[in-house]
């Protein structure tokens, strides 16, 4: 995976990964920069960041105070709650107030007159999220969105015809198994199938279920509402062997149980993103011990490599540069 | 009131009101139903206030556009005074000044002066409007304060100053190094592409990162932090001027709170007509006409069945009423429309009630302090009671309340036996029917129960019932169950008839079983027990 800053152009690019520290923030501060540039060079207006959660603070290195840990430049859009928003230096202008509240108070679109840091806070209902992707992307403020996010509060993801997923992930040489199987999965899930849609000629969907048993025939394929999971799972007739959920957020197996499912019958989703790659931030072992580890592995039939990207942080040192 | 709205089948009706500004959406919500007659014509009055505009605008669509736009655009605000409003709170002010001037601009003098829309908070306006790069941003511009305009644009040239010295630095280690920070804090540099001293002639500190690389990021230069420190220096005077001018902007804020909150209501005012105009003209409604004296519906459409027999294929009929009494028993059998018959009069008296007008030819009525709905719910509210118990309290609950209100029975009695059914109906016929005059509960009660005593002071209708002839003739036996179902709807004569209380008429019921493909014998059987019943 290249990091094209021109790729983030035009799109909502959500950045997720497994939980806390898993390098989405500092991927996305990365990815900032590159589009800006970008969106500068194609005469577009810069871009907007967003969280699905709160970024939290850090310390600066220098005076170990708190600071708010992303940085803007003059232009870029930012969505905080009022109590943060002069903090950081950026002299925010308030374009618009967000819809409802959040625990941190009521948010608003703002964009920074200066370059600054900013502390993002993000919407708490999905409604919210919609509303401000959609004043802000849909209603051309800006010229694209980076979203941090995890996985299980982007649903929004799914919806979106111009949804971009970057998968980011730390690992190191204790975590490596767990690591792998974590991209395993993702990529099982980014290779699930299109469910055909009712009365499109390719099979309408069978009768929806909410996690019931069910006495009645069996139609294939059989659409579960809600999530997938373990106990869901148990509750799906031993007969229905076409599986279809909504999209991918909806699977909540890790990678054995999703194997083994895979193994005894098919899944297939309603909606799928578009798959921007995976951001790796290897610490105690090389890049290439990882995709060592995956080779073979490929999503929507391109290798793995074409997916993967590493540490945006990392710096190839060109020979004949040193002193 | 809650169990006869439900049962009106208003909440299916309600979305099509549509207000946009957030009051008047929240008072949409509320579901109100007035019980004062004053209240309820002054609504109509704006109504009617409204729909006349709408009119005279009508042949300038961008206009009427421009008015829901900008209502629609309004955000809540603040309309209490403060000491200090929050940034956010000056920027909704700023938005609903700019959004209510465009508002009034839309409208003509007329509108204006009958819903009090007058321009609000001037000097305040024209304060917000020096803030921010358009009419609904807000920003604390420079031009706010000499201090805030000083500390800008020392701030502006230190920030030159950092750019530059920073690429400077970057400057000077890429070339030292050979590594390219681009923009970022810090990079992850192999160890064998780093030599310790090269690291610090580029005056670069480096940590491990892991085994095999460094994590490197440029030590602080004299020059960096004293730009740095100046700068939080300029950051915190900035906050001080940035304070100044909140303050100032909220003391100008406060005192027009009383503006703004007197615009904000003639905004929620305006804004409920239009909407109440808007749908009286989208279901062809009419103003109810509120008084003493007999309910009186012509032509009736209670919309939501309508809009089901539209989906349905099926024709409607409007339904046409007169009641003089105050206990008003209506029969009709199974399918013949008498519980549709109650939901509409209790749909055209709840929105009546609610300042709305109502898709009928006439609707005159009064005005209830209460409106109650008595029959099956959709569940138990009393644990431990049986249905007849539950029913039972529910009747003792009404007559407690005491008089004047508009209560609707459907099939009351129905979970005991039909001879103690009929004897109960009776009683509260009778109870309802002394009452007198305006002042009285007026009951309608909905039964199947033939038997019903007849009482001074009730009136008795039925509904017409089927056109067995037709129906007969035009159903085919062999015919589909839906399509028999619709042969049914099609030759049901929805309309009330005065009900003389001669012997047992022929029976809809068993008709309608035959023709719903019920074994033949069975339904002869019926009709011989039926006919030979003592009524």
């Amino acid at each position: 995976m290249q990091y094209d800053g021109a790729a983030f152009l035009g799109r909502v690019s959500f950045i997720s990964g497994p939980g806390k520290n898993s390098g989405k923030t500092s991927f996305m501060n990365r990815a900032a920069c590159l589009a800006r540039r970008a969106a500068r060079a194609a005469g577009l207006p810069p871009p907007a960041l967003l969280t699905v959660g709160y970024d939290g603070d850090t310390r600066d290195y220098l005076s170990g105070a708190r600071k708010p840990s992303v940085p803007v430049e003059a232009g870029d859009l930012f969505v905080s709650a009022e109590r943060f928003l002069r903090e950081g230096g950026s002299s925010p202008e308030i374009l618009d107030a967000a819809p409802g509240r959040s625990a941190l108070g009521r948010l608003c679109v703002a964009r920074a007159h200066r370059a600054g840091r900013v502390a993002l806070v993000g919407p708490e209902s999905n409604a919210q999220l919609d509303w401000l992707l959609s004043r802000i992307v849909d209603e051309g403020l800006s010229s694209c969105a980076l979203v941090d996010g995890a996985v299980n509060r982007i649903t929004q993801l799914a919806g979106r015809a111009d949804a971009l997923l970057i998968y980011s992930l730390r690992i190191d040489r204790a975590g490596l198994d767990a690591a792998l199987a974590t991209i395993k999965r993702m990529a099982l899930l980014m290779d699930l199938p299109l469910a055909a849609e009712p009365g499109s000629g390719g099979g309408a969907l069978g009768r929806a279920v909410d996690g019931v048993a069910s006495e009645y025939p069996v139609q294939e394929p059989y659409l579960l509402q809600g999530a997938l999971t373990a106990e869901s799972l148990a509750l799906v007739p031993d007969k229905a062997t076409e599986l279809v959920v909504e999209d991918f957020t909806k699977v909540f197996l890790d990678y054995s149980a999703l194997t083994a499912l895979l193994r005894d019958r098919s899944l297939r989703v309603r909606r799928r993103p578009r798959f921007g790659g995976y951001s790796l931030i290897t610490r105690g072992l090389s890049d290439g011990l990882v995709l060592q580890r995956l080779a073979g592995l490929s999503i929507r039939g391109k290798p793995i490599e074409e997916y993967l990207g590493h540490n945006p942080y990392a710096e190839d040192v060109k020979k004949g540069a040193l002193p | 009131m809650k169990d006869a709205w439900n049962f009106a089948g208003l909440d299916d009706f309600w979305p099509r009101y549509e207000p946009l500004s957030p009051w008047a959406r929240d008072e949409r919500d509320e579901r109100k139903v007035f019980t004062d007659q004053a209240a309820i014509e002054q609504r109509y009055d704006d109504l009617e206030a409204a729909a006349a505009f709408l009119d005279r605008a009508k042949a300038d669509p961008v206009a009427l556009d421009r008015v829901a736009y900008h209502l629609k655009r309004m955000p809540r605000l603040p309309l209490a005074p403060k000491d200090e409003y929050e940034l956010l709170e000056l920027f909704q002010i700023k938005k609903f000044l700019a959004n209510y001037r465009s508002l009034l601009a839309a409208l003509d003098d007329e509108a204006r002066s009958r819903f009090g829309l007058r321009p609000a908070a001037a000097d305040l306006a024209a304060e917000l409007d020096r803030g921010g790069s358009d009419a609904e941003t807000f920003y604390l511009a420079d031009s706010y304060s000499p201090a805030l305009k000083d500390c800008r644009a020392g701030l502006a040239l230190l920030d030159e100053r950092l750019s530059y010295a920073n690429e400077a630095a970057a400057a000077e280690i890429k070339s030292l190094l050979g590594i390219n920070f681009d923009g970022r804090d810090f990079l992850i540099v192999a160890r064998a592409a780093l030599e310790p001293e090269a690291v610090h002639r580029a005056r670069c500190l480096a940590e491990p990162y892991d085994d095999e690389r460094l994590l490197v990021r440029p030590a602080p230069r004299a020059e960096l932090i004293a730009l740095s420190e100046a700068r939080e220096g300029l950051l915190e005077r900035e906050r001080y001027a940035e304070a100044a001018v909140i303050r100032m902007l909220s003391a100008l804020a406060a005192a027009a709170m009383p503006e703004l909150k007197a615009a904000v209501e003639a905004v929620t005012r305006w804004d409920l007509a239009r909407a109440g105009a808007l749908l009286a003209a989208a279901t062809g409604a009419t103003r109810p006409i509120l008084g003493a004296g007999a309910l009186e519906l012509h032509a009736g459409r209670f919309i939501p069945c309508q809009d089901e027999c539209a989906a349905l294929g099926l024709g409607y009929t409007p339904l046409d009423a007169r009641f003089e009494g105050n206990a008003i028993v209506l029969f009709g059998s199974n399918m013949g429309g008498k519980t549709v018959a109650l939901k509409t009069l209790l749909f055209m008296q709840l929105l009546a009630q609610a300042g709305l007008f109502v898709p009928a030819a006439r609707f005159s009525t009064r005005v209830y302090p209460d409106i109650q709905y008595i029959g099956e719910l959709s569940g138990e509210r009393l644990a431990g009671l049986s249905g007849f118990g539950f029913e039972v309290w529910r009747f003792q609950e009404a007559l407690a309340k005491g008089s004047g209100a508009l209560i609707a029975f459907d099939e009351p009695a129905r979970t005991t036996g039909s001879h103690e059914a009929e004897a109960l109906l009776s009683a509260l016929v009778e109870a309802y029917g002394k009452g007198k005059g305006d002042g009285a509960s007026r009951a309608l009660f909905a039964t199947h129960f033939r038997g019903v005593a007849r009482v001074p002071g009730a009136e008795y209708w039925r509904m017409r019932g089927l056109d067995r002839i037709a129906a007969c003739q035009a159903l085919d036996a062999d015919a589909p169950l839906a399509e028999r179902l619709s042969g049914i709807n099609r030759h049901m004569r929805y309309e009330l008839k005065a009900d003389a209380a001669e012997g047992p008429p022929e029976s809809d019921a068993l008709a309608i079983a035959s023709m719903l493909g019920l074994d033949c014998a069975i339904v002869e059987r019926a009709e011989f027990y039926f006919k030979n019943a003592a009524f």
